[in-house]
Order: C-alpha cells, then sequence, then structure tokens
C-alpha cells in the first residue's frame, strides 16, 4: 500500500532528476534555438526561444563548402559508420 | 642517436604540458566517476518516468566530444558568454572573468566539459548496482543499518571492480584527450599554455613545427606513462577491490 509520504517523495525525486536533466542539457537546448536564430542575433539574443525564426542556416549549411555539399558528408560518414560497425561486431 | 628524448626533460612547455595534463587527468576522473555514480543511484531507483530519464542523461555523452560542443563550450564560458550572462542577470554577480581566456580558470572549464561526459561509467555503474543481490540491502535493514550504512557497506564495496574498471578506462582516455582543448583554446592551447594537453603539444610539435621525431619521442613516452599508472592501479587495487562472490 502507497502511503502520502511515498507519494511526496517520489513527487520530490522526480522533480530534483527533471531539474537536474534540464540544468544539463540547457547548452543542448540553447544550441537547437541557436540553430533557428537569424546568425547576427545568436549572441546579442541569449534566451532558448528565438525571437525571430529562419531557416537559412540549415539551407546554407546543406551546401557546405564550394562544390561539396553535405550530402557528400553524409554519404562519407555512412560509409565509415556501417562499415565499422559491422566490422566491429563480427571480429 | 636519441635525440627526440634527451630533449624532452630540457624543454618546459613539454614540462608544463605534463602538469596540464596530470592536474586534468586527476582532477577530472575523480569527479566524472562520483557524478557518475551518483547519477546512476538516481537512474536506479523505479520510478515510471525512468526510461526516459536513462536516455536524457545521456545525450551529453552522445554529442560532447564533439567539436560542435567544444565550440559550444568557448562561446558558454566567454566573457560576455551564457554562463555569465546568467550569473549577473540572475545572481547579480559583479566583475566575472572572462573563463576561457584567463589562465587560471581555462582548465576548469574544460574539466567540467569531461564532467559533463558522465554518461559511460554512468551506463556500467547501473548494470553493476543491478546486480548487488536485493537480499543484502533487505538483510541489512532488518539489522538495522540506514540508507548511508547501505551505500559504504553493500553498493561500495560490491561495485569496487567496476569503479576500478570506470577509473582505468577514463584515465586511459583522460591522458589522450585533444579535441576540447584544440577547439576552446583555438588550437594554441592557451591562454599563457594553460590548457596545454599533452597530446594537443604533440600535435602542435609534430604538425606545427614539423618535429616529427620529437613529437613521435612525446607518443612513446606517453605510452609508458599511461602503461605505467594502470600497473600502479591494478597492484593498488589488490586491496581496495574485492572480487569476492558475496559469501
Amino acid at each position: 500500500m502507497k502511503t502520502r509520504k511515498d507519494q511526496v517523495g517520489r513527487l520530490l525525486l522526480n522533480a530534483f532528476i527533471i531539474a537536474l536533466g534540464l540544468g544539463m542539457l540547457y547548452p543542448i537546448l540553447w544550441l537547437i534555438g541557436a540553430s533557428f536564430k537569424p546568425s547576427n542575433m545568436i549572441f546579442t539574443d541569449p534566451g532558448i526561444w528565438p525571437k525571430f525564426f529562419t531557416n537559412e542556416n540549415y539551407l546554407n549549411g546543406w551546401k557546405g563548402i564550394g562544390i561539396v555539399g553535405f550530402d557528400t558528408f553524409f554519404k562519407n560518414s555512412f560509409v565509415i559508420c556501417l562499415l565499422s560497425a559491422f566490422a566491429n561486431a563480427i571480429f | 642517436m636519441f635525440v627526440g628524448t634527451d630533449r624532452l626533460p630540457k624543454d618546459e612547455r613539454f614540462l608544463n604540458s605534463m602538469v596540464v595534463t596530470f592536474k586534468f587527468v586527476f582532477i577530472s576522473v575523480p569527479l566524472k566517476l562520483i557524478f557518475a555514480l551518483a547519477v546512476a543511484m538516481l537512474m536506479n531507483k523505479k520510478l515510471k518516468l525512468i526510461p526516459l530519464y536513462r536516455t536524457l542523461y545521456y545525450i551529453p555523452t552522445l554529442l560532447g566530444g564533439s567539436v560542435a560542443i567544444a565550440v559550444l563550450w568557448r562561446r558558454l564560458f566567454a566573457g560576455d558568454g551564457l554562463i555569465n550572462m546568467i550569473l549577473t542577470n540572475v545572481f547579480g554577480a559583479q566583475n566575472l572573468p572572462a573563463w576561457i581566456s584567463n589562465p587560471k580558470y581555462a582548465l576548469y572549464t574544460l574539466i567540467l566539459l569531461a564532467v559533463w561526459q558522465f554518461g559511460s561509467p554512468m551506463i556500467i555503474f547501473l548494470a553493476g548496482l543491478q546486480q548487488i543481490p536485493r537480499e543484502y540491502y533487505e538483510a541489512s535493514s532488518v539489522d538495522g543499518a540506514g540508507k548511508i550504512r547501505q551505500f559504504f557497506a553493500i553498493s561500495l564495496p560490491s561495485l569496487s571492480p567496476i569503479i576500478f574498471f570506470n577509473f582505468v578506462m577514463q584515465m586511459i582516455s583522460a591522458f589522450q584527450s585533444f579535441t576540447q582543448a584544440f577547439i576552446v583554446s583555438g588550437g594554441s592551447g592557451g591562454p599563457l599554455d594553460s590548457t596545454m594537453f599533452y597530446s594537443l603539444y604533440l600535435y602542435i610539435k609534430g604538425f606545427g613545427f614539423s618535429e616529427m621525431g620529437y613529437a613521435a619521442a612525446m607518443a612513446w613516452v606517453l605510452l609508458i606513462i599511461i602503461a605505467g599508472l594502470t600497473a600502479i592501479s591494478f597492484r593498488a587495487s589488490g586491496s581496495l577491490v574485492s572480487y569476492g562472490s558475496g559469501e
């Protein structure tokens, strides 16, 4: 049987875990938020939620550098990832 | 003949890189293990959302070694960075230093970055905690042992082989850490060589100054240091680690 004291303890434990987790994930959440900010506002707008949304970071990023785009980068990473995972699992 | 190895002890930047690396290893590894064990004990509780929590707490480890996080870290701890902004606006702190560009604190930001990636020792600790038979705890609570007593008398001794394993693995990888220092210091090991890790100096010597022989000598010395420290840990572990079957 669950007592009232148990429930309060459980609630406090959950709250503690969530608070600690949010504190730890803060930089990553901020990074996700920053990816939608216009590049001149990334450091002037310190909050997580962007004041202006833009997707140009993703569009420009996908173009990569010069003639080599992110599709090539991903393809290379996938080849390495798949081959090394298979080889590691077998040997 | 032994040009590289003869020059090593006379090179002050080399000796400094050794001091910085040892400081990094022996501060970051214990902190990381303590934090990993604490979180593993939290994650060992019986709550409905535990699978979700375990996933969330592992995220920093998945991303932490990447260049993106190192760049982010550099911005976070800059003089006008996010950390100082929060400390000023929320806690009203004044005259805060620029953590990354102050030789006194730069190394500690890197230690924090290392501790933040506590996920893999945490997973191993968690597996270890779940292998401890419940009867031990039940029997000891019948005998009147409190939670703290149980931790020191049951959990810690049962986990000692796992703590030892984690310590050796984390020590080895901490000695080789390179990416964080390279990115955060902009490849210079600065300010004032305060984040000049061993492998960063090796890289700078080998590829910056094109002294490949010197760098190769350094690589050998690092291998010997790591092997030596691992051997010492194994010796010292004899009296600290119990591999008993629990009888």
